[in-house]
């Protein structure tokens, strides 16, 4: 019985549509915007060279790539033993509002946002990330923390109640 | 994007409220208008403070992907971070397939080398059942060298003043003896018993092929200046199934022509042409060699032991004691023309019978152990297999069926010994497995701890 040829992954595609987001999520795990740059660097690479043990079956391409940067990123914060703040340099995000001398609304609400995203449990920062950053299903996050999707929901949820809370 | 079900049958439902207000969340993620402005705001400033990818990392990145990573990439930078080195991707992966080769074929020779030090060490050859069927010993074209297909083993023994040597060849799996058989390629009997003669003479000096010559050389002169060598040899021949009688009757010429006489003889015929004799034959010692030759032209030698006893000591006695006994009759034959009185005449007639009695034993012994050397004793064991046996009568010549069935005994031999390496280490390969298992565990938690604040 002939079995179905497993589809190749499209990496350049692959690329094209997360690189961004890749940067985003890995950021802010890891905080300092030269380690995010050489993280999302490896998280890159490690995932060119296991290309080929992409499985579909597993999961989408898209939560397979973000495993392997979540996995790149959480090995990087072990090596330096520290952990990740969102906020890190005010030189790369908002640059315009942070160098604007007259504050704005919009302004002051981001400030108000970024200090309520920092000011979250590190496991809730990286629920954030992976759901607002990575644009993940509960399905896929729960896939890629090795938790069921419910479990995921919940705790997506109970990230967000936090975020809420801390932004009101 | 949709989250597909909020259900799972290990877990229980999310709750509803909860449920409606993840749906929300996904549709806010998506751009799609909801009824919750608070979150659709949160939503849009949470997704505004996104950091943004360098353009020069971006620019990178994308060549990198493009080449293939290259330059080891990401790589370069992250090494740089790391303080490592950066390796060019072809050789980590030329790398990596080399390793991973090298692994496999270090397992498969692990494997291999575990199986064949097992099996040799229980059986001390490369066989599966226990039977003869050794993986050297296989139907190739042509007649075996002596040295690869026979066994030569060699033994001296003292007792009683005799000295004694055997040279024994067997060939345990019905494969033809090119040392004695007759389908060996001409020249080639000679050959071999010549390399037979040869190893036996190696293993060690006191070893030699029978020949009286070498114990004469080898040991002390004898009193005679002769040495007497008795000699025994025992064959085993295999005949093809139904020429058992033929075979049986050459042995009565064959061992005529060698002066010698059958001493006794049984043969026993089955069913299907099997059958099986047996034979103590009588040879003239001179023509051992011939009559040995033209025994095993009748089939198939599985069996040759020879051995050999070095009697001189005995025969040297037996004379001395018999010059000693004619001069006793001499003296006592002089004492008795002297005697003059009965009684000293009655005497000495006593003497003499007695010493005639001595004499003729003695003349006695020394006609045994005459016919002993002289004569030397073929004990003949014939076999013929039945017929509807497998023709384990090799004609030498090669066929697809004995490729095809040396074929099969060397795969049957290599799996046996990669199933007996494999199982050796198979509890070693399970500590493996456990060891991965507990360092994937162990490395996800020590991942899950990194974001423990």
């Amino acid at each position: 019985m002939a079995t179905a040829r497993p589809p190749i992954l499209e990496f350049d595609a692959l690329y094209r549509t997360a690189c961004s987001d890749v940067y985003a999520y890995v950021r802010s795990l890891v905080g300092d915007s030269a380690t995010a740059d050489d993280v999302t660097a490896q998280a890159f690479e490690r995932a060119y060279r296991k290309r080929r043990s992409f499985d579909a079956r597993r999961g989408t391409p898209r939560q397979w790539l973000f495993t392997i940067a979540r996995n790149a990123s959480l090995d990087e914060l072990r090596r330096r033993k520290r952990s990740a703040t969102l906020v890190a340099d005010a030189g790369d995000h908002a640059t315009a509002s942070a160098t604007a001398q007259a504050a704005s609304d919009a302004d002051e609400r981001a400030d108000v946002v970024r200090a309520a995203i920092a000011s979250l449990p590190a496991r809730e920062r990286d629920l954030i990330a992976l759901k607002f950053y990575a644009g993940l299903s509960n399905a896929e996050i729960g896939a890629t923390l090795g938790i069921s999707e419910t479990n995921a929901g919940t705790r997506v949820h109970r990230a967000l109640s936090s975020l809420r809370e801390a932004c009101s | 994007m949709n989250r597909s079900t909020h259900t799972d049958l290990s877990d229980p439902p999310l709750d509803p409220k909860v449920a409606a207000e993840l749906d929300a969340l996904d549709a806010a993620l998506r751009g799609d208008a909801i009824d919750d402005d608070a979150l659709a705001a949160l939503v849009r400033d949470v997704k505004a403070q996104a950091p943004v990818m360098p353009s020069e990392l971006r620019v990178q990145l994308r060549d990198d992907v493009a080449a293939g990573f290259p330059r080891g990439g990401a790589a370069g930078a992250f090494q740089k971070v790391l303080g490592g080195k950066a390796t060019a991707p072809g050789a980590r992966k030329r790398r990596s397939f080399a390793f991973g080769g090298g692994m496999a074929v270090t397992a498969v020779l692990a494997v291999f080398v575990v199986g064949v030090a097992l099996t040799q060490d229980s059986n001390k050859s490369l066989t599966l059942s226990g039977d003869d069927a050794e993986v050297s010993n296989l139907s190739a074209p042509g007649p075996l060298p002596a040295s690869v297909s026979e066994e030569s083993e060699t033994s001296t023994t003292s007792t009683g003043g005799a000295t004694g040597s055997t040279v024994e060849r067997t060939r345990g799996d019905g494969m033809p003896n090119s040392a004695s058989a007759s389908d060996a390629a001409p020249g080639a009997k000679d050959a071999a018993s010549a390399a037979l003669a040869a190893g036996a003479t190696a293993a060690t000096d006191t070893v030699a092929p029978p020949s009286s010559a070498d114990f004469e050389s080898r040991t002390s002169t004898p009193a005679s200046g002769k040495r007497r060598v008795e000699q025994a040899v025992d064959l085993l021949v295999r005949v093809k199934s139904g020429k058992l009688d033929e075979a049986a009757g050459k042995v009565n010429d064959i061992t005529r022509g060698a002066g010698g006489f059958v001493a006794d003889s049984r043969v026993s015929v089955g069913t299907r042409g099997a059958g099986s004799a047996t034979f103590t034959l009588q040879v003239a010692s001179s023509k051992l060699d011939q009559a040995i030759d033209r025994l095993s032209d009748l089939g198939t030698v599985t069996s040759q032991n020879q051995s050999t006893v070095d009697i001189t000591s005995s025969f040297d006695s037996a004379n001395q004691r018999l010059s000693d006994a004619k001069a006793v009759r001499k003296a006592l034959l002089r004492s008795l023309a002297k005697a003059d009185s009965a009684g000293e005449i009655a005497s000495l007639r006593a003497r003499i019978a007695d010493n005639r009695g001595t004499i003729a034993g003695l003349e006695s012994d020394l006609l045994k152990l005459n016919k002993r050397t002289n004569l030397t004793t073929i004990s003949l064991s014939l076999t013929a297999p039945s017929g509807d046996a497998p023709d384990s009568e090799d004609d030498g010549q090669w066929s697809i069926g004995d490729a095809a069935g040396d074929a099969l005994k060397i795969l049957g031999a290599v799996s046996g010994v990669l199933l007996v390496g494999a199982a050796a280490l198979l509890p070693f390969a399970i500590l493996i497995a456990i060891g991965w298992v507990i360092y994937r565990v162990r490395r996800k938690r020590q991942r899950d701890a990194a974001l423990d604040d």
